[in-house]
């Protein structure tokens, strides 16, 4: 097993060489650095379709966004809006059939993913980009030792020695606040938040430069989840990795994300710098969203939901997808396609009932 | 005796468990009116469920009692027992697997109607039903329905339909919204706060979500490994709490407001089990504040009107 | 209750319905992939024959045509005639009524007295489990056709000692997968809210636990049935099951069996057409597998 891998991963990093050339592995965050205000990641009118029962669902309908180096960024909404497809299809993991990605580019430091191979594909995802799912058990297998797992993919993606690689575990271990000697133990004899911790610690050991952390806390109770995304904070400090945050918790939005995207039916419907989006929320959507949720710091009686329910995918109406839903809509909003605007330097929406920000 | 609606005076479950013995319920004790709202709140695995269960005898009780309108209604079987179901009811935590899936909706909120013979003919049971997805806001397109054709919000409301098909006084809300989506939680929390105002129901909300529970609760509890640590009026629990964990608890909510950094109540370790637990405070081990004194059993004190803090510390730390 | 001002969101009672049938639906997806439309078409054709054997049948079922003994296939008799001169298709087809009615009649019998032990065993647990499927373990160490061959020969040859020999060796099959799937159910949240509504015991069992514990069982007697005709057939063959002159199928075997030298076709048409029920209910239940099966849903 670990022989194959090993022997994989030698054709790897020829390929690899052969997309970034000629380069030593150890100064590639340097040149990361020298970047460091260009944007590093970039998703351009990223399209993704499921197809079920002949019937085509747009899961993802134009979505852009960039990350620099550092940066994070929350990718807020309901569920079925798409947030999870969109991670996924930045690593190229979608599970095709059903789905499929019928459009778009994913710029990754000058390179397009899109066009990349699949082995070049390995080399990407876990070395540069890493993912941390929602239920740790679905990253953890569970008939492994949790030590072993970190190993193989540290060896897969570096040079390392054995001996190297368990050194820099370890390491990674104390580093999420495991102590080492548990690296024997399976995945079933850890709880929730220290699953949660192995996978990040497996998330960050190879020092990616991107990290796609879809709704990492909803599986935990406050206190770990709090403990968790204090975690990754500090290491992401350290690291300098930019972060792609999946969540529905707003609170979790304003304590650790640079910005914000509002994601609804498949697209972006409101993007901007957190304070523009927590101090001047825009979009009916978004003011909507802050409205249904119980503040803790008021004391209203009740709370004021959206009415009606997310639009069937299969659908989609016509014009803005929340105009059902919307009490500003007006005949308008029901046809075309709704453009993307800036309100404020940074601040954009799709909404064509308002064009300064609230 | 009878002015409180619900009483729970030392509340035991314990569960045999291969380790030895799970003191899931241990030693809870509380009232509840007519018309108000307790939350119960604590992480995973501190018995905030197993609670709710047994109050309304889906469980029996390991000790303690459990009065209602002032009578003895513990571990009753029979047809004693089948009268105090119709009288506390429960809307269960996920949408998804609480209603028969091979049962169409409508049958799924008469069932309860034809149980109870509160009903002579189905078709009184009926217009009843249709009356109850009236107010809960079942769509009458979905009530020939089965659950898998509709979405998780309107699951719920079947669910709140078939607690309240049997007329009950006290309803526990087991996490009733923790499964749905923001716009949608918010619908269903305000339908049951309608619904207690119009008919003047008890719930017990047991929730892990600190926000939902001050939006809709009147007196709060808060448990930790199955024992109940502090309850206090809502306001009070968040100006004015006392317990060491009830401040680690609320240190830990991110807060939606941007420009305050989060004030962390930093915990060490993680919440453990309650089986076969040591006699002194079971949070003690993780507590900032532990000293010997805490490895003694705790007793449950008034330190102010309607404040109950088990900390044998708590002045002392405040 | 007093009045309440809370009101449905979207309520218009002139709106239609949507009442979708779940049996309806079950039909659709199992006939969705070829192999099942094949099962279906073939076994309508047959049980459509047998049925109606009185008006398909070209001869009676005894009739004998003393010049025709062991005719070949010809224009008069399409599949030949047997040692007595009577049609082999008309016998054919008047016999598959015991096969098919035994193979219908072991299945109800197995499968009411192995659901109900099952979902006996896996709603009470405890003790009433550990008895019921001890029973099970030792009745299952016997192998099923070997308790056939066994009971059949306590109680002789004939039709409904058929029915009860095979019966009694699928009983433990289903009792197992009966109580594996309540034991699965039973833990599931809405049998608890059915508790907390007051549904009787016996009620939540039929009305809760049963639908929704009875897919793998569905399964299981589609292809089932198969089973029942080859079990029925080869009692009949080795003279244990049901007796000539009774045209049942593994009887027809039977009776064929000493002429396989010289009218190979004595035996090659029941053959046949015991291939061919078995094969359809096969794919029949193949076709409920996917249809039934969560993982392959839309």
């Amino acid at each position: 097993m670990a022989k194959d891998i090993k022997r994989v991963s030698a054709q790897q990093r020829k390929d690899y060489m052969r997309v970034y050339g000629n380069r030593k592995k150890s100064s590639l965050h340097d040149t990361y650095a020298e970047k460091a205000d260009k944007p590093f990641l970039e998703v351009k009118d990223l399209e993704v379709i499921y197809t079920s029962n002949k019937q085509i669902v747009k899961a993802v309908n134009g979505v852009s966004f960039q990350l620099k180096r550092g940066e994070s960024l929350a990718l807020v909404g309901e569920t079925g809006a798409g947030k999870t497809t969109i991670c996924r299809s930045i690593l190229r993991i979608l599970a095709d059939p059903p789905a499929k990605m019928t459009g778009g580019d994913i710029w990754m430091d000058g390179v397009n993913l899109t066009d990349l191979s699949e082995e070049e594909m390995l080399e990407v995802r876990g070395a540069k980009i890493a993912m941390i799912f929602q239920d740790p058990m679905t990253a953890l297998n569970p008939s492994m030792q949790v030590g072993k797992q970190i190993i193989e993919g540290l060896m897969l993606h570096n040079d390392y020695t054995p001996a190297q690689a368990e050194e820099r575990a370890k390491e990674m271990f104390e580093m999420v606040g495991i102590a080492p000697n548990r690296m024997v133990e399976y995945p079933f004899e850890f709880s929730g938040g220290m699953k949660q911790r192995v996978v990040i610690a497996m998330a960050l050991a190879c020092n990616p430069v991107v990290l796609l952390a879809d709704e990492p806390t909803t599986a935990l109770d406050v206190t770990i989840q709090a403990q968790v995304m204090d975690l990754i904070r500090e290491l992401r400090n350290k690291l300098n990795t930019a972060m792609v945050l999946v969540t529905h918790d707003l609170g979790v939005v304003a304590q650790n994300c640079d910005n914000v995207a509002i994601v609804y039916s498949g697209q972006i419907i409101e993007y901007g710098s957190k304070e523009s989006i927590f101090l001047h929320p825009t979009h009916p959507y978004t003011i909507g969203l802050f409205g249904a949720l119980p503040n803790m710091n008021d004391n209203s009686e009740r709370l004021t939901p959206i009415a009606g329910t997310m639009p069937d995918p299969t659908r989609l109406p016509d014009g803005c997808a929340f105009a059902p839903r919307c009490p500003h809509a007006t005949d308008a909003c029901r046809t075309g396609v709704i453009p993307e605007k800036e309100i404020a330097p940074g601040h954009k929406i799709r909404c064509i009932m308002r064009d300064k920000e609230a | 005796m009878a002015e409180h609606l619900l009483e729970v005076k030392n509340l035991k479950k314990y569960f045999k468990v291969p380790a030895g013995e799970n003191h899931a319920v241990d030693d809870i004790t509380f009232t509840l009116d007519a018309g108000k709202t307790i939350g119960v709140v604590g992480e995973s695995g501190c018995g905030k469920s197993t609670l709710g269960r047994t109050i309304i005898h889906l469980q029996n009780a390991t000790d303690g009692k459990v009065f209602l309108n002032g009578e003895d209604v513990t571990n009753v079987s029979g047809h004693k027992l089948r009268q105090v179901r119709e009288k506390m009811q429960i809307v269960f935590q996920d949408p998804y697997s609480s209603l028969n899936p091979r049962q169409r909706i409508e049958t799924t909120v008469i069932e309860p109607m034809m149980n109870s013979k509160r009903f002579r003919t189905h078709k009184q049971a009926r217009e009843e039903a249709n009356r109850l997805m009236d107010l809960v806001g079942v769509d009458y397109r979905l009530r020939q329905a089965y659950p898998h054709e509709l979405d998780g919000g309107r699951r719920q409301r079947v669910g709140i339909a078939r607690a309240l098909a049997l007329n009950p006084q006290f309803i526990v809300c087991d996490e009733p919204v923790s499964a749905l989506d923001v716009s949608i939680q918010a619908q269903v929390l305000n339908l049951l706060m309608d619904l207690q105002d119009s008919m003047g129901l008890a719930y017990m909300f047991v929730t892990h979500d600190l926000s939902v529970v001050k939006h809709i609760s009147d007196d709060i509890m808060v448990m930790y490994l199955g024992q109940m640590v502090e309850k206090c009026d809502k306001n009070e629990l968040f100006s004015n709490n006392l317990h060491p964990y009830t401040k680690a608890l609320l240190s830990a909510i991110p807060s939606t407001d941007i420009f305050s950094p989060m004030q962390r109540v930093e915990l060490k370790g993680e919440i453990t089990s309650a089986i076969n637990p040591k006699p002194g405070c079971r949070f003690a081990p993780r507590c900032p504040y532990a000293t010997d004194a805490c490895l003694e059993p705790q007793t449950l004190r008034e330190l102010a009107p309607n404040h109950f803090v088990s900390c044998c510390r708590a002045e002392e730390i405040n | 209750m007093n009045e309440i001002k809370t009101k449905s969101i979207i309520s218009e009672p002139q709106e239609k319905q949507q009442r979708t049938s779940l049996f309806l639906d079950l039909c659709k997806r199992t006939v969705k992939g070829p192999g099942a439309k094949i099962g279906v078409a073939i076994l309508a054709i047959m049980v459509f024959c047998i049925v109606f054997a009185n008006f398909v049948a070209p001869y009676g079922e005894n009739e004998m045509d003393l010049t025709a003994t062991f005719a070949t296939p010809n224009a008069h008799h399409l599949l030949g005639c047997d040692a007595l001169g009577r049609d082999l298709l008309s016998r054919l087809l008047y016999g598959g009524r015991y096969s098919l009615l035994i193979g219908v009649l072991v299945t109800i019998v197995d499968t009411t007295l192995g659901v109900l032990l099952g979902a006996i065993a896996g709603y009470f647990g405890g003790m009433t489990e550990l008895i019921i499927m001890r029973v099970m373990e030792v009745w299952q160490a016997i192998p099923q056709q070997l308790l056939a061959i066994l009971i059949a020969t306590i109680f002789g040859g004939g039709f409904w000692q058929t029915v009860v020999a095979l019966s009694v060796g699928g009983i433990p099959m289903k009792c197992r997968q009966t109580r594996a799937q309540f034991l699965k159910e039973s833990g599931r949240e809405y049998v608890e809210a059915a508790e907390a509504i007051n549904c009787t015991k016996l009620s939540i069992m039929m009305r809760h636990i049963f639908p929704n514990a009875c897919s793998p069982i569905i399964i299981t007697i589609a292809m089932g049935i198969g089973g029942a005709v080859t079990g029925a057939a080869g009692l009949a063959y080795i003279g244990l099951g049901v007796q000539p002159p009774t045209p049942e199928w593994g009887a027809l075997l039977n009776a064929g069996r000493q002429y396989i030298r010289l009218y190979p076709h004595l035996l090659l048409w029941p053959g046949v057409f015991i291939a061919f029920l078995v094969l359809s209910f096969n794919l029949i239940g193949d076709g409920l597998r996917d249809a039934l099966d969560p993982k392959l849903r839309d």
